[in-house]
């Protein structure tokens, strides 16, 4: 099917005129030639029409899409993996051909060389290679914050500060943002924080950070980050007392 | 969102340049204008070079589909926000009648629905092939059905395979499980709140579903008349401000 086929068949469908169909985009004759193959369309005229139509762009997908492969399951799957120390399927991830990432399967490795302790001789290149997309990319997506959220453990302190400041500066909308973009932005800050309190006690740096993550909105998916921000914090200001919330902690 | 910055930013991803990735379907510097947002390319091009470099499209087009709509309307009724269900309800012409469900299970507790309505919900969570609509309408169910009825439910969530479950499936799950208990503890049936939380207990524990097995435990902590434990985790609850989650 071309894309001018879908038009047509998508206009005819709901039993409307080239003109009603474009109107207010294209005109009724421009529209004519592209369901007729004669004419490109330009992607985003496409998208206004589908828009104006209210057409989902799934539709769409569903007739087009032959790869399917999405960045957000292969997440999902690769974040599972990692926690229940599934070193085989992340294995088995990071061979498939069908993901033909370069940057996601180098962050696989990591996750793969952390679970077997052996980040050392992980390649610096793959390190470099990494930071440098986190850095040419103008505008950090949830694939970004992703990557970012299991790569944290590469950079060197000072370097890891200017990633997190540039997360809690950018990031503050949380009203508008997705359930999942949320989870991954408690797991970045709580990975921040668990890294640098590790040994050091808690200073201007990482009040922020704990503010930050207090901040985001009571979500049920992002209870766990925010009762272990709140357990380090406790834990800083008082190593003797065994709050409750450890407690609770240590029975989840 | 911005064709060109999209475009980058998977090619990036990639790690290919310019000329690799636009492969000859289109001129490097066409492509290049393209890319800095001061070109338009055609539909036709765009989907060559998405096939070419095996890019789905629905990672191209991610954050313009409503694909995760269902998923943040299932969200919202889980994180108990009526203002964000009531939201929904405006913006879509779909899913109107279970989104109305969602806000008036969470209104009111005591309300009841016709048993047409009921007979359709329970012959969908039958016939339904996707287990996310199944476990979703389940755990709609458990709100609204008898208490005879709550048991049989119980037993088809126990019975639901754990390791098909993707993150919502399992959320909706243990949401499911948690009404069951929450509502045999209040009708005095200790022993099959107790199951249920044994259920709970058995699930995959992840990150995601902390919140709902504190729930959990403080029930189990009540049934035991373990008060200063309970009372431990309703503090806990209460200085988190989560609450809400309790009722």
């Amino acid at each position: 099917m071309t894309i001018g086929d879908y038009l047509k068949d998508k206009r005819t469908k709901m039993h409307l005129s080239r003109k009603a169909f474009a109107e207010g985009i294209v005109d009724s004759s421009y529209l004519a030639r592209v369901e007729k193959n004669k004419n490109e369309i330009r992607a985003t005229t496409f998208i206004d029409l589908l828009a104006k139509q209210n057409i989902s762009l799934s539709d769409f997908l569903g007739e087009f899409d032959d790869i399917h492969f999405q960045n957000y399951f292969f997440q999902i799957k690769a974040s599972e993996a990692y926690v229940n120390h599934d070193i085989a399927t992340l294995d088995k991830m990071s061979q498939n051909p069908a993901n033909s990432s370069t940057i996601m399967r180098m962050v696989i490795e990591w996750l793969i060389a952390t679970l077997n302790d052996q980040t050392d001789s992980y390649p610096e290149k793959s390190k470099a290679a990494i930071k440098k997309f986190l850095l040419e990319v103008e505008l950090w997506d949830d694939d970004a914050l992703w990557i970012i959220a299991n790569c944290l453990g590469m950079y060197e302190i000072d370097e890891i500060n200017s990633v997190v400041n540039r997360i809690l500066a950018t990031f503050d909308h949380f009203e508008d943002y997705s359930d999942y973009k949320i989870k991954l932005l408690a797991e970045i800050a709580l990975n921040y924080l668990e890294i640098n309190l590790e040994y050091n006690l808690i200073s201007a740096k990482e009040q922020k950070v704990i503010d930050y993550i207090n901040q985001l909105p009571n979500c049920s998916s992002i209870f766990y980050e925010k009762l272990k921000a709140k357990c380090l914090e406790q834990k800083q200001r008082s190593a003797k007392t065994r709050s409750s919330m450890s407690v609770v902690l240590e029975s989840l | 969102m911005k064709i060109g910055t999209q475009l980058k930013k998977i090619r990036i991803l990639l790690g290919l340049t310019q000329k690799e990735f636009s492969a000859g379907i289109v001129t490097e510097s066409f492509y290049s204008r393209v890319e800095s947002n001061h070109s338009n390319i055609s539909m036709t091009q765009l989907i060559e070079i998405l096939n070419h470099n095996h890019v789905s499209l629905y990672d191209f087009f991610e954050s313009l589909t409503k694909e995760h709509f269902e998923h943040e309307v299932i969200v919202a009724f889980i994180d108990q926000d009526i203002p964000k269900l009531k939201n929904y309800l405006n913006i879509t012409k779909s899913h109107q009648i279970v989104i109305k469900l969602m806000i008036a299970i969470l209104e009111n507790q005591n309300f009841k629905i016709s048993e047409q309505c009921y007979q359709k919900l329970r012959t969908y969570a039958l016939k339904a092939e996707d287990n996310q609509k199944i476990v979703l309408v389940q755990c709609l169910l458990v709100h609204l059905c008898e208490l005879d009825e709550l048991s049989i439910l119980m037993d088809k969530l126990a019975q639901f395979p754990n390791s098909e479950s993707d993150d919502l499936t399992l959320r909706l799950k243990i949401q499911a499980l948690l009404v069951c208990m929450r509502r045999f503890y209040e009708n005095g049936d200790d022993s099959k709140a107790i199951e249920a939380i044994k259920l709970i207990d058995s699930l995959p524990q992840k990150s995601i579903t902390a919140l709902e097995r504190v729930v959990a435990q403080y029930y189990l902590a009540l049934i035991k008349k373990d008060l200063s434990k309970a009372k431990q985790i309703k503090k806990l609850l209460t200085d988190m401000g989560y609450i809400k989650y309790l009722k």
